[in-house]
C-alpha cells in the first residue's frame, strides 16, 4: 500500500489549500516544497507587496495630510525598514502554513520533487534522493517570472518583482516594462517612495485584457501622481551604461531612449513545468502549460494539477480554489460538479487607485453577442468618498439587455478591492440589476457606488 | 386543500357536502373535489362544527391554502360569523404538510408513514429553488421551472439548467411537455386535435420528465405460473372474499413480499440520497376513460391476499367511477403495470417518479418447458422489471426477480 494518498509537489496557495483539505477529508498527504510554504504568493507575491503597498498608501497619506489640515514636519520613508517588514510578514504567512500542515497532519518534506511511476522522486537540498509512493499526485509549483532577449536579470539594475521585493535600497529611477498588475502596482510603490518611474507598455492602454475604461482611468490617476506612462511603446533593447542603464523604446511617434537607475522586467510569468518528468509520466502539455480537465485532472492517470501550471488565471485564489475541486474530484472518486468559471473569478490590483474586476468586459459581452447595457457611477457624486477625499474612479457594470443580468463588473477607486466580493457574489448567484438595485446599502459607504452603477444600467440613476 | 394525490398542485371544490354551521365528525364527508387525477371526496381529520367556508364551489386552492374553518367544541348552529375569525390557526382544517402529532392519532383513516421522495425541482410547499436570472428566463419562456432539475449548489436551479431545457425543447421540434399548459390554448385548432384531459396532462408531463431525466435499464425474468393458476383455481373455489381473486391479486402480494425482502427496490431517488420507504405501497397502473390512474394498495407486504383482494376491487371500482377518496392516489412506492388480459406476451414500462421501479406484467402462456431434461407443456409469464440505473444496479434487479419468481413458482406463502 502507498504511503501516501495524496503528495502534493508545491506549497503555494493552491498546493497548500488542497493539501489541508485532502487531510480534512481523511486522505494521508504529504507536501514536497523546495523553498518556503506559502509559495510566490506568500513570500515574493500577493503578501509582501501589499505590506509595501499599505506603506505606499500610509505615507503618500501622510504628505497629502496637509491640505486636510494634518500637519507633519519632515515626513520621511525608510525604505529598507519598509522592505525589512514586508519580509516579517512574509515569514509570518510561511509559518502560519506550517502550522496549519502540523494541525491538520500533513507532513512537509522540504525538497524539490518529480513524478515518477507510483509517486514522487524527492531531492533534498543536500542532495539525498527518496521515492515516495502515492495514490495521486496533485502538482502545484506555480510559476516564474517571465523576462524578454537582452533583460538579462541581474539583481542590481535589472530586476523582476523577485528580486525587488528583496532590495532594501529606492532606486532613484526606474523604468517597468509591463504595465499589467505586477508592473503598475510597483509603479505606484516607486513614485510613492519618490522614484522617478515610467511605466512602458505595448498595449493601448494599461492593465490589457481588463475593460479599457479602468486602464485609461488608472493613467490618468497615474499621470496626476507624476509617473509617466508610455501605452503603445514596445520595448526595443537595453544598453548597460554603469551605475543605470539606457532602455531604448518605440512608440507611435518613433524610437525614444529612457535613462534610468533600474528596470523592472514585468512581462508575465511562464509556469514550472519543466523538472517535474512530465514528459516521461505522459503528462500533456501545451505551450508549458499542464492540459487538464474541469476536475483537474492532467492526461496521466492519478496525477493532477492546478494554478499558475494550468494557466491561464495565474491568481492565488483560482489555484487554492481548483485546489479543493481536484481533491474533492480525488476523494469522491469522480466528478463533483464544481469546477473554475473563470467569468466568477475576481482580479484585484493593489495600486492607489484601486482596481477590481470579476465577469466580461464591455467588449467580451460583446463579442459573445450579448446584447449589453453598460451602468456607470463615478465616486466622486458619492458622499462617503467625498469625506473621504478618495474621488477618483469609477464602478461599471456591464449587464445584458433581455434579463437584465450582471456579466461583468469592473471598478477603479480607493477600497475597490474590498467591494468587488459584493459583484463576485452577484455574479456566482446569477443576480440581475434587479437584485442589484433591490439590495438597501448603507449610506454613507463606498459600496453604494455599486447600487447606483447597477442603477443606471437601468436607466434610473439618482445621484448622477 | 390536502394534497389528495402524489401529483397534486391544486384542487377545485365542485360540491360541498357540509355547510356553515354543520356538526362535523371524522371521516364525514365535507366536499367533493376535482385534482389533476381524479375526482375526490374529502374526508374531515378533525370533529367540530364547520364554521365558515373560504372557497366557494366551483373554485380553485392551492395545495396547503386554507378552504374551510372548522370550530371545535360548539354545538350545532350556534357559531356566529363574528366568532369565526378568532378560531385559532390550529383549528382550521388540516392543510398538506406533516400534521401535529396530536392531530395525527385523531385520524383514523391515514396512516402514518415517511413521505416519499418529491418529484424534481419542487417540494411540498417549498418554493422552487431557483437563481434570479433563471426565474426570468423562465419566466419569459413560460417554463415550468417546477419540472426542472437544478444543477447549482444544493440542487438550486440556474440559468445553465433552464437553457438546457429551452433548447431541448427546441430539438423536440416544438413539443413542449414542461410549459405551462396555457401555451398550448393558444395554438390553433387542427382537425382532429383533442385537448388532453387533467389526467392525461399530468400523465405526458410525468412520462416525459422520467423518460428523459431516469435513465432506465430493463431485467426480465420468465415465471412458471403451473403452481399459481392451481393456487387461484383452488382460492376461487373457497368462495367469500376469494371468489374474485384474479392473478393481478396474485402479483401485487408477491410484489409487496419481495419488496420486502429486497428493500432497496423499495426507494426513491432524492438527488443526494437514496430514500428507503417503510412502508410497501404498490401503485397498479388502471386505465380509466380519460387517461391513466395508479391507486395504491397500501401495505401489501403486511396485509393478508384476502384483504388485497379487497382493497384492490374497492380502488377499482372508485377508478371507474372517478371517484377517489382519502389517500387512494399517495404514497405509491412502486409501481405494477398488467396487461395480462391483452395477447402481449412482455413489455417495459416507464417508471412513475420518485418511485424506483416499475413492474411491467404479461400475459400467462402455454409454452413448452424443460424440466428434469424432459419438455412438457407448462404455463408460463414474462414480468420485466424497469429500474431508475441512479439508485438501482442490475445485481439488485436480479435478486428482486427471483424471489419474485420464487413466490409465485412457489405460491403457498403468498396466503401464509
Amino acid at each position: 500500500m502507498p504511503e501516501y494518498d495524496l503528495i502534493v509537489l508545491g506549497a503555494g496557495p493552491g498546493g497548500y489549500v488542497a493539501a489541508v483539505r485532502a487531510a480534512q477529508l481523511g486522505l494521508r498527504t504529504a507536501v514536497v516544497e523546495r523553498d518556503k510554504p506559502g509559495g510566490i504568493c506568500g513570500n515574493w507575491g500577493c503578501i509582501p507587496s501589499k505590506a509595501i503597498l499599505s506603506d505606499a498608501v500610509l505615507f503618500a497619506e501622510l504628505k497629502l495630510g496637509a491640505q486636510r489640515g494634518i500637519l507633519a514636519d519632515n515626513v520621511r520613508a525608510d525604505f529598507g525598514r519598509v522592505i525589512d517588514r514586508s519580509r516579517e510578514v512574509a515569514d509570518r504567512q510561511a509559518k502560519g502554513v506550517e502550522f496549519l500542515f502540523k494541525k491538520n497532519k500533513v507532513a512537509y518534506v522540504q525538497a524539490s520533487g518529480r513524478l515518477t511511476p507510483g509517486g514522487v522522486l524527492v531531492t533534498t537540498t543536500s542532495g539525498q534522493t527518496e521515492r515516495l509512493a502515492a495514490r495521486h499526485v496533485l502538482l502545484a509549483t506555480g510559476s516564474a517570472e517571465r523576462t524578454l532577449p537582452g533583460l538579462e536579470i541581474d539583481g542590481a539594475v535589472v530586476l523582476t518583482s523577485r528580486e525587488a521585493l528583496a532590495r532594501r535600497e529606492l532606486p532613484a529611477s526606474v523604468a517597468i516594462i509591463g504595465g499589467g498588475a505586477v508592473g503598475v502596482e510597483f509603479a505606484y510603490i516607486y513614485a510613492s517612495f519618490g522614484a522617478r518611474v515610467t511605466v512602458v507598455e505595448m498595449a493601448g492602454t494599461l492593465l490589457p485584457g481588463m475593460d479599457p475604461d479602468l486602464g485609461r482611468e488608472l493613467e490618468r490617476a497615474f499621470r496626476r501622481q507624476g509617473i509617466e506612462v508610455l501605452t503603445g511603446h514596445r520595448y526595443e533593447r537595453l544598453e548597460r551604461k554603469p551605475p543605470g542603464a539606457e532602455v531604448v523604446v518605440v512608440g507611435p511617434a518613433g524610437p525614444r531612449t529612457l535613462v534610468t537607475a533600474s528596470v523592472l522586467v514585468a512581462v508575465g510569468r511562464l509556469p514550472l513545468s519543466g523538472d517535474l518528468g512530465l514528459e516521461e509520466a505522459a503528462v500533456q502539455t501545451r505551450g508549458g502549460f499542464v492540459v487538464v480537465d474541469p476536475h483537474m485532472r492532467t492526461s496521466a492517470d492519478g496525477v493532477y494539477a492546478i494554478g499558475d501550471l494550468v494557466g491561464p488565471l495565474l491568481l492565488a485564489h483560482a489555484a487554492s480554489e481548483q485546489g479543493v475541486i481536484a481533491v474533492e474530484a480525488m476523494a469522491s472518486q469522480g466528478a463533483n460538479g464544481r469546477e473554475v468559471d473563470p467569468t466568477r473569478v475576481p482580479i484585484c490590483i493593489y495600486c492607489l487607485p484601486e482596481v477590481a474586476a470579476v465577469g466580461l468586459t464591455e467588449v467580451e459581452a460583446r463579442s459573445r453577442g450579448y446584447e449589453v447595457r453598460v451602468g456607470k457611477f463615478p465616486f466622486r457624486a458619492l458622499g462617503k468618498a467625498m469625506a473621504s477625499g478618495h474621488t477618483e474612479g469609477f464602478v461599471k457594470i456591464v449587464s445584458e439587455e433581455r434579463y437584465r443580468a450582471v456579466l461583468g463588473v469592473h471598478m477603479i477607486g480607493a477600497g475597490v478591492t474590498e467591494l468587488i466580493a459584493e459583484a463576485g457574489l452577484a455574479r456566482s448567484l446569477e443576480a440581475t440589476t434587479t437584485e442589484l438595485v433591490g439590495t438597501i446599502h448603507a449610506h454613507p459607504t463606498l459600496a453604494e457606488a455599486f447600487r447606483e452603477a447597477a442603477l443606471d444600467a437601468e436607466g434610473r440613476a439618482i445621484n448622477a | 386543500m390536502p394534497k389528495l394525490s402524489d401529483t397534486m398542485e391544486e384542487g377545485k371544490i365542485l360540491r360541498w357536502l357540509k355547510h356553515e354551521g354543520d356538526a362535523v365528525a371524522i371521516g364525514d364527508i365535507l366536499a367533493e373535489v376535482e385534482t389533476d387525477k381524479a375526482n375526490m371526496e374529502l374526508e374531515a381529520y378533525d370533529e367540530g362544527t364547520l364554521a365558515e367556508l373560504k372557497v366557494p364551489e366551483g373554485a380553485s386552492a392551492p395545495v396547503g391554502a386554507v378552504i374551510a374553518l372548522l370550530a371545535a367544541g360548539e354545538k350545532k348552529g350556534t357559531v356566529a360569523k363574528a366568532s369565526v375569525r378568532q378560531v385559532p390557526e390550529e383549528m382550521q382544517v388540516p392543510a398538506a404538510g406533516p400534521p401535529e402529532a396530536e392531530r395525527e392519532v385523531k385520524r383514523p383513516t391515514i396512516v402514518r408513514r415517511p413521505e416519499p421522495a418529491q418529484p424534481p425541482g419542487a417540494r411540498d410547499g417549498e418554493p422552487v429553488r431557483a437563481s434570479p436570472l433563471a426565474r426570468k428566463i423562465a419566466r419569459e419562456h413560460d417554463l415550468d421551472l417546477g419540472a426542472l432539475r437544478g444543477t447549482g449548489p444544493g440542487g438550486r436551479i440556474v440559468e445553465k439548467d433552464v437553457n438546457a431545457a429551452l433548447a431541448g425543447h427546441e430539438r423536440e421540434g416544438g413539443a413542449e411537455p414542461a410549459r405551462r399548459p396555457a401555451r398550448s390554448e393558444t395554438r390553433p385548432a387542427a382537425r382532429g386535435r383533442i385537448e388532453l384531459s387533467r389526467i392525461r396532462r399530468t400523465t405526458a408531463k410525468r412520462m416525459g420528465e422520467a423518460k428523459r431525466e431516469v435513465p432506465h435499464f430493463y431485467a426480465s425474468a420468465e415465471i412458471a405460473m403451473d403452481e399459481a393458476v392451481r393456487l387461484k383455481e383452488g382460492l376461487a373455489a373457497q368462495g367469500g372474499d376469494y371468489a374474485v381473486i384474479t392473478f393481478t391479486h396474485l402479483v401485487l402480494k408477491a410484489v409487496g413480499l419481495a419488496l420486502a425482502r429486497v428493500p432497496e427496490v423499495n426507494a426513491a431517488y432524492d438527488g443526494d440520497a437514496i430514500v428507503l420507504h417503510d412502508a410497501v405501497n404498490v401503485g397498479m397502473a388502471t386505465s380509466v376513460d380519460d387517461g391513466l390512474v395508479v391507486p395504491v394498495l397500501h401495505h401489501c407486504d403486511r396485509e393478508p391476499l384476502a384483504a388485497i383482494i379487497r382493497q384492490a376491487r374497492g380502488l377499482v371500482e372508485r377508478a371507474r367511477a372517478g371517484r377517489f377518496g382519502g389517500d387512494d392516489l399517495s404514497g405509491g412506492t412502486f409501481t405494477v403495470s398488467n396487461l395480462g388480459m391483452f395477447p402481449v406476451s412482455e413489455f417495459a414500462a416507464v417508471i412513475n417518479p420518485p418511485q424506483a421501479a416499475i413492474l411491467a406484467v404479461g400475459t400467462i402462456r402455454e409454452s413448452a418447458m424443460v424440466r428434469d431434461g424432459n419438455v412438457v407443456a407448462g404455463r408460463a409469464m414474462t414480468v420485466t422489471l424497469s429500474c431508475d440505473h441512479r439508485i438501482i444496479d442490475g445485481v439488485l434487479a436480479g435478486r428482486f426477480l427471483r424471489e419474485l419468481k420464487a413466490l409465485l413458482e412457489q405460491p403457498l406463502a403468498l396466503i401464509l
